[in-house]
């Protein structure tokens, strides 16, 4: 019996070799793109599960909610807290410390700038990894100890185990190699590959620690990540009322619960939010949850597809079914027949699958930087997942037109020579007006996140960022002079990051009516807002010539440096426009307790470098030379190569001891919006994965349509139908699904879209053309797939179609 | 009305050529009323499907309502059919997702034919007897009343020829009989009816017999 039906299901599809080709590849594509997917998401929810209790240490979070403005996500605090927070709430049993600063390392002629996390000693207990060489517990011991990945050792000292080496920090502090920690695999958060013992005199976490801040005090530096394990038993909510009031009772601020403290575990920082990202950017888990959507979108466009193909070929044997039943086969029989045959297509599609994942996956790996594997055979729930997997789509497709088929009475089939599949017919629509839905909506979502991302880059940026070059670095005249005399450079200015909003600072301000705000905060140098392009929309910008604009280098001087505000800090400072806002009188108060009330000189348009996701919000402006850090440099243009050259010259005589960190803002906005650039890329692709299968979806249906209407056909074309006509009715039948998804698609990409846009402060507008340009690729694509076999059906002779019978 | 000249239709497949039709000639004139007999497989309805421009011959000539349209093109037979042409066939032939007047309203659609189009439908319905059944489909239906909706789609465009390929062929007597009544009424409107059939009663219906055999004319009787 199996042997009959095995051979009977390899010569049919033997028989309709192009259309088990479609139906087998189209299958195989879309079981290897949810294979892929899964396999990223699962990634997603891996990041640090490598640690061994990953889910039982925390990270603490500073959750700041200035008054009046959306609240702003830290993952890192202050370094004092880890003590404080271990004496404080007896539920936690253990705290350490990292704090991620960049640093000059060298060794030998090797030389770099790499980012350091100084640590405490114990942070080894928390933080589990495999070694290379070394004992980690005791491994931070020494102040002068450092812990270095095989990376690094391969970097700075060319071998795998340089333990007991020196190497040097900014050129001055020799350290001594204690250990070599195995690299991380890539679902890491983890920021740095050197660790570096806190108690390093000169390191900033010591300075920290000598300095530290009084309860009284209204500083906050949330510049250490402070990790934390509860007694056994002790749930997070436990301690979370004590986290919130933490922060009330070891600093001054107004109001008082400005800034409140929350934990999340390792397992979870990745798919947290971090306003300003100190360890790996992390990733929103909206988008992995849109991405898995996506995953399985496609999978049903794939299933839908091949459940269609599938019924609307058995409609074909109806006869055979007729016959099998007269010669006795049961209802039984015949199920498992058609449900066998599906399975045959299902085992053959799954196989071109794994062989597709196998080749895809490092493609994938590449592009997004991971290292995600794909050992089935060694994970059993993988496997168990592909099997539910291949007998669900069997079962769907197999089943349907068995039973369908099989409820026939075999002298009604044999008599019309073919069954009444009407049924079958609108299910077949609805899937395809379904199928349709999805990749209408896809396209719509590519195209949104596209028109967004060319926003990001071009629309929003009020800035000239044309061949600006950031150098990190102090600003001192000899070195600004040098740069500006090479022939390839433009201007040179001088910045604090918080200016351009590489950096956020907030600092209170006190009205001349005794109101107090919080306002972000620019230091800037003279000529920033010239070399940006930028122009006043009132008053005057900052100029040497007004010898009160800059804040005074002399500490024991009056506070009260000329400002210049933006646009959104006119309203928010309660003035009717910009310039009302002129010669007023503010007392920014976050600096000094000298400070005095100081005069508006200008108002600017809005403008940052930071993600459209983040407000610009109200910033005020000031001269301040003092937090100078970066070098903005336009070049020309031309000579690109030999203009950089000439830099590096000027750093190496002119400039501090140490490597030059520089990129030019092109690059900057590149990693700002790489996310969003991923996410279109990845709608991309998956739109055309979708493309691709409903393609040949339809390219089988309409074959099989074309063939199963050639009497019909023949009938119209003797009572006069010409090739034109033939061509309208068919293509109208593949176009009116098509049309039908987009009842569906419209509101549905519509609605999905207007929330993702609404996590960026600045975005586009829906635009009802992309909408109309969607439906307009759907149908094209659609009316070309099939256009080839209604031609060839249209164009045949009415009596070739006659014949048919 | 038309005239064939020496037509012959070969069928090429790959191993085989049969010569379905061989030096065919004759005429028939408007209003003729002609039946065609002849064995299975003698090339009958390669020569209706011929004459009907569902086909075209391999060799000869044949001029219809004065063209000439052995060689003419697609769009031609087209335009001409149109104008001119109605078929019934053995097998019926009726769309079966269509409604009974839906089907006979497939006469008019490509004839662009918008003048009064539903009471002409009606009329036709009417004529063969099935109007009430107009909203049916066809697979509810014997084969007699499909019959009927076939001769209906056929006279409803007031075609100048009609083409019947074994009308009676599947039918009972009764309905056979009614069937012949349709097609000599239209012949007797001065309608030219050709029509293949193996009855020699309905035959005789006819004002002329072309007797076929392996592709050939082998006799003409004219009553
Ligand atoms: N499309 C075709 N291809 C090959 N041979 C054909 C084709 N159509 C008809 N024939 C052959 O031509 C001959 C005449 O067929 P047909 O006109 O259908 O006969 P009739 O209608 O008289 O029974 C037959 O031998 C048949 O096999
Ligand atoms: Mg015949």
């Amino acid at each position: 019996m199996f042997r009959h039906y095995l051979t009977a299901a390899l010569r049919n599809l033997a028989r309709n070799k192009l259309y088990a080709a479609i139906n087998i590849f189209g299958l195989a594509v879309g079981f290897a793109a949810a294979i892929l997917i899964g396999l990223y998401v699962r990634d997603e929810f891996s990041y640090n599960r490598w640690v061994p209790g990953a889910d039982r240490i925390y990270n603490v979070y500073s959750i700041a909610n200035p008054p009046g403005r959306p609240p702003m996500v830290l993952d890192t605090t202050d370094a004092d807290f880890a003590d404080l927070l271990k004496l404080e709430i007896p539920q936690i049993r253990e705290t350490t410390r990292i704090m991620p600063i960049s640093h000059s390392l060298r060794h030998g002629s090797v030389e770099a700038m790499q980012k350091i996390y100084w640590a405490d000693a114990n942070v080894f207990s928390f933080l589990i990894m495999p070694v290379v060489a070394g004992d980690l517990q005791s491994a931070l011991q020494h102040p002068d100890s450092i812990v270095i990945t095989r990376k690094m050792a391969r970097k700075f000292f060319g071998s795998d185990n340089p333990i007991g080496k020196t190497i040097e920090i900014d050129r001055a502090h020799p350290m001594q190699v204690t250990a070599v920690l195995e690299d991380y695999p890539s679902n890491t958060t983890l920021a740095a590959e050197i660790f570096a013992s806190g108690k390093a005199d000169f390191s900033y976490l010591a300075d920290r620690d000598r300095h530290r801040p009084s309860s009284s005090s209204g500083g906050y530096e949330a510049s250490v990540h402070v990790l934390l394990r509860l007694r056994p038993g002790v749930e997070p909510g436990e301690i979370k009322p004590a986290l919130e009031s933490f922060f009330s009772r070891h600093r001054k601020f107004n109001p008082p619960d400005m800034i409140k403290l929350g934990i999340v575990p390792l397992s979870e920082v990745h798919l947290y939010p971090a306003g300003m990202v100190e360890m790996m950017p992390p990733n929103d888990r909206a988008t992995v949850y849109a991405v898995a959507a996506i995953g399985i979108l496609i999978l049903l466009i794939a299933v839908f597809n091949f459940v269609n193909l599938m019924t609307a070929r058995a409609s074909r044997r109806a006869v055979e079914v007729g016959v099998r039943k007269a010669a006795g086969a049961s209802r039984g029989n015949l199920v498992i027949q058609f449900v066998g045959e599906a399975m045959l297509y299902v085992a053959l599609s799954m196989i071109v699958a794994l062989a597709l994942v196998e080749l895809l996956l490092p493609v994938m790996n590449a592009f997004l930087g991971r290292g995600i594997a794909f050992d089935y055979w060694r994970e059993p729930w993988i496997l168990a997942g592909i099997a539910i997997l291949m007998m669900a789509v069997g079962l769907l497709a197999g089943a349907y037109p068995a039973f369908v088929l099989s409820a026939f009475r075999p002298g009604v089939v044999l008599k019309a020579g073919k069954a009444k599949t009407g049924r079958m017919r609108g299910v077949r629509g609805m899937l395809v007006v379904m199928q349709f839905a999805i990749l209408i909506g896809m396209i719509i979502a590519a195209g949104v996140v596209y028109s967004q991302t060319r926003f990001a880059f071009e629309g929003a940026i009020r800035l000239d960022k044309d061949q600006v070059l950031l150098i990190e670095g102090p600003c001192h005249t000899a070195l600004e002079q040098n740069l500006r005399a090479i022939s390839g450079v433009r201007g040179v200015a001088c910045t604090s990051p918080t200016s351009l909003g590489l950096e956020v600072n907030q600092t209170p301000a006190v009205l001349s009516d005794g109101r107090q705000v919080f306002l972000f905060r620019g230091d800037v140098d003279f000529g920033l807002f010239e070399f940006y392009g930028i122009k006043p929309v009132a008053g005057r910008l900052f100029s040497e010539k007004h010898s009160a604009d800059a804040v005074s280098s002399d500490p024991n001087a009056p506070w009260h440096p000329a400002l210049i505000i933006n646009e959104s800090a006119v309203p928010m400072l309660g003035f009717a426009n910009p310039q009302a806002a002129i010669g007023k009188m503010i007392k920014v108060t976050g600096e000094t307790d000298k400070a005095k009330p100081s005069e508006v000189v200008g108002v600017v348009p809005d403008f940052s470098l930071k993600s459209i996701r983040d407000e610009i919000g109200p910033t005020v402006y000031f001269v301040n030379p003092a937090r100078n850090r970066y070098l903005n440099v336009r070049l020309t243009g031309q000579q690109i190569p030999e203009t950089l050259a000439a830099i590096d010259r000027v750093w190496r005589l002119s400039g501090p001891p140490k490597p030059m960190t520089r990129f030019f803002l092109d690059e900057h906005m590149q990693n700002l919006y790489l996310d969003m650039v991923r996410q279109g890329q990845v709608f991309a692709i998956f739109a055309g994965l979708a493309v691709l299968i409903a393609s040949f979806g339809l390219f089988g249906l309409s074959a099989f349509t074309a063939e199963q209407r050639t009497k019909e056909i023949g009938i119209r074309k003797a009572m006069g139908a010409d090739t034109r006509d033939i061509l309208h009715l068919l293509l109208w039948q593949f176009a009116k699904p098509v049309l039908w998804a987009n009842l569906i698609a419209w509101p549905v990409a519509g609605y999905l879209m207007h929330r993702w846009l609404q996590g960026f402060a600045y975005r586009i507008a829906l635009s009802p053309w992309l909408f109309l340009a969607a439906s307009g690729l759907a149908l094209g694509i659609a009316l070309l797939t099939v256009l080839l076999h209604s031609w060839l059906v249209a164009r045949a002779k009415p009596v070739t179609a006659l014949r048919y019978e | 009305m038309l005239q064939l000249n020496n037509v012959c239709k070969n069928y090429r497949t790959t191993e085989v050529e049969t010569r379905a039709l061989a030096d065919i000639s004759f005429e028939i004139s408007a209003g003729e009323f002609v039946a065609i007999m002849g064995p299975s497989g003698c090339g009958k309805s390669t020569l209706l499907n011929i004459l009907g421009l569902l086909d075209q011959p391999s060799s000869g000539s044949y001029r219809l309502a004065g063209e000439e349209v052995a060689k003419a093109s697609e769009h031609k037979l087209t335009a001409i059919r149109r104008a001119l042409i109605g078929f019934v066939f053995q097998s019926f032939n009726l769309i079966d997702d269509l409604t009974v007047a839906e089907n006979v309203e497939v006469a008019l659609i490509y004839r662009k034919d918008k003048s009064r189009r539903k009471q002409r439908i009606a009329e036709a319905l009417e004529r063969v007897g099935i109007a009430h059944r107009a909203k049916h489909r066809p697979q509810q239906l014997s084969g007699g009343q499909q019959q009927r909706v076939a001769i209906a789609r056929a006279l409803v465009s007031n075609p100048k020829l009609i083409l019947a390929d074994e009308p009676t062929g599947n039918l009972d007597t009764a309905n056979g009989d009614a069937v012949m009544g349709y097609l000599t009424g239209a012949a007797k409107a001065g309608t030219t009816v050709i029509m293949v059939t193996h009855s020699l009663v309905h035959a005789a219906a006819a004002q002329r017999t072309i007797k076929l055999l392996d592709g050939h004319v082998v006799s003409e009787t004219k009553l």
